[in-house]
């Protein structure tokens, strides 16, 4: 028997059934995807613990936790709380290591006691302690001594309770689709603080 | 040959558009604001007010007892005091965002002097007004002032755009660091001894 050019061509090509042609595609797409570590196990870090007056850099600030206590009367001022209320205030040390003013000095600490202040919860206040007057930005290069000061029902909390405290940063997050490229990450914690809440100084 | 002159055609305009992206400029400096380059010592116009620098002091600690809660405050840097005169124009401003520039650093005009200072007061248009800056910069600014320079920018906003802001050179070399600057509160001028904007 004789065959054609065109017929020896048409006989030579493996023609394979088109769901063998789907399973291969889907089996070489994930044996990609693993040569690429996407089924790896994501990577666990665990939030660095720091002690009372350790410094924590930050993208934006260096920032440590100096002192956690109660007091009846406001940081800087002769104001005394509501009856039924104290003041919980955060001694912390905070220096802008960018070169220009920045504005998130409000974020950088914040606590969680147990049933009373969640971690997403800001400050009610954040005063500077050289002044007492309320810190709107922090200057670049100059380390500013501030007070984060929350307003809680005094039977919520006595000195010697445990407490945490956290220093956050965030991160600029680069031709964001929604915000354009000025947004940025919500607070992120980079440390956390254990201790017990102190006496007033 | 055609195909020659296609692929070419194409390769060229990538080029092209890549040149064009690569060099346009970013959005910040498509709004950046004006400057309005100026002098110490000479008035300098911008569209809500004329202001003239006239002195800058050094310290390490400035006091304010004007104010009902009087102001003592000490830095681990220095506070740079500038002294100006301000014929406002227009109302509706306000200097709260003005800032010493050295170098690449950026600092921002205090705002625990207390009312009335130059940043808070309340401006009425031609009536001149004599008060004080004062800036908290690091002690490594001042010799990164000496090498790079510094110019103090009044800007009106936190992040302006495409707005006027006058720029001022600050020759902060010259000056003698001193113990304690006693701020004065800003206070009203006699019109008649500044030239009046028309």
């Amino acid at each position: 028997m004789v065959t054609t050019p065109a017929e020896r061509t048409r006989a030579g090509r493996l023609r394979l059934p088109w769901w063998v042609i789907l399973i291969a595609a889907v089996v070489a797409a994930v044996a990609l995807v693993i040569a690429l570590g996407g089924f790896s196990d994501v990577p666990e870090s665990k939030l660095p613990v720091v002690q009372l007056g350790d410094s924590v850099d930050g993208g934006e600030v260096r920032a440590s936790v100096d002192r956690i206590y109660l007091s009846p009367t406001r940081p800087m001022s002769d104001l005394d709380a509501e009856v039924g209320i104290q003041y919980l205030v955060v001694e912390a040390t905070l220096e802008n290591t960018t070169n220009r003013p920045n504005s998130f000095q409000y974020d950088v600490v914040r606590v969680a006691l147990d049933g009373v202040i969640e971690p997403t919860t800001q400050t009610d206040a954040l005063i500077e302690l050289r002044s007492g007057q309320q810190v709107s930005f922090l200057q670049s290069g100059l380390a500013a001594e501030v007070a984060y000061i929350w307003q809680i029902d005094s039977a919520d909390a006595a000195p010697g309770d445990e407490i945490f405290a956290g220093i956050f940063d965030r991160y600029r997050v680069a031709n964001d689709p929604i915000f354009g490229d000025t947004a940025y990450t919500a607070p992120t914690p980079i440390a956390r603080i254990s201790t017990e809440i102190g006496e007033a100084p | 040959m055609n195909r020659l002159a296609t692929v070419a055609a194409v390769v060229g305009l990538l080029a092209a558009g890549a040149f064009i992206v690569g060099t346009a400029p970013d959005e910040d400096e498509v709004v950046e604001p004006f400057a309005i380059p100026g002098e110490f010592g000479d008035p300098v116009v911008s569209p809500n007010y004329e202001i003239t620098i006239t002195d800058v002091r050094l310290a390490t600690t400035i006091t304010a007892d004007y104010a009902l809660t009087p102001l003592e405050a000490r830095t681990s840097g220095t506070w740079v005091v500038v002294d100006a005169e301000v014929l406002p124009i227009a109302n509706g401003f306000s200097f709260s965002n003005a800032e010493l520039r050295i170098g690449e650093y950026s600092y921002r005009v205090s705002d625990l002097v207390p009312s009335s200072s130059l940043t808070s007061y309340l401006y009425q248009p031609g009536v001149p007004v004599r008060g004080s800056f004062a800036f908290e910069v690091p002690a490594s600014a001042l010799e990164l002032a000496r090498n790079a320079g510094a110019s103090v920018v009044f800007s009106e906003r936190v992040a302006p755009i495409l707005e006027s802001e006058p720029v001022i050179p600050l020759d902060l070399g010259g000056a003698t660091i001193v113990a304690e600057i006693a701020l004065d509160e800003a206070a009203t001028l006699d019109p008649a001894s500044t030239e009046g904007a028309e």
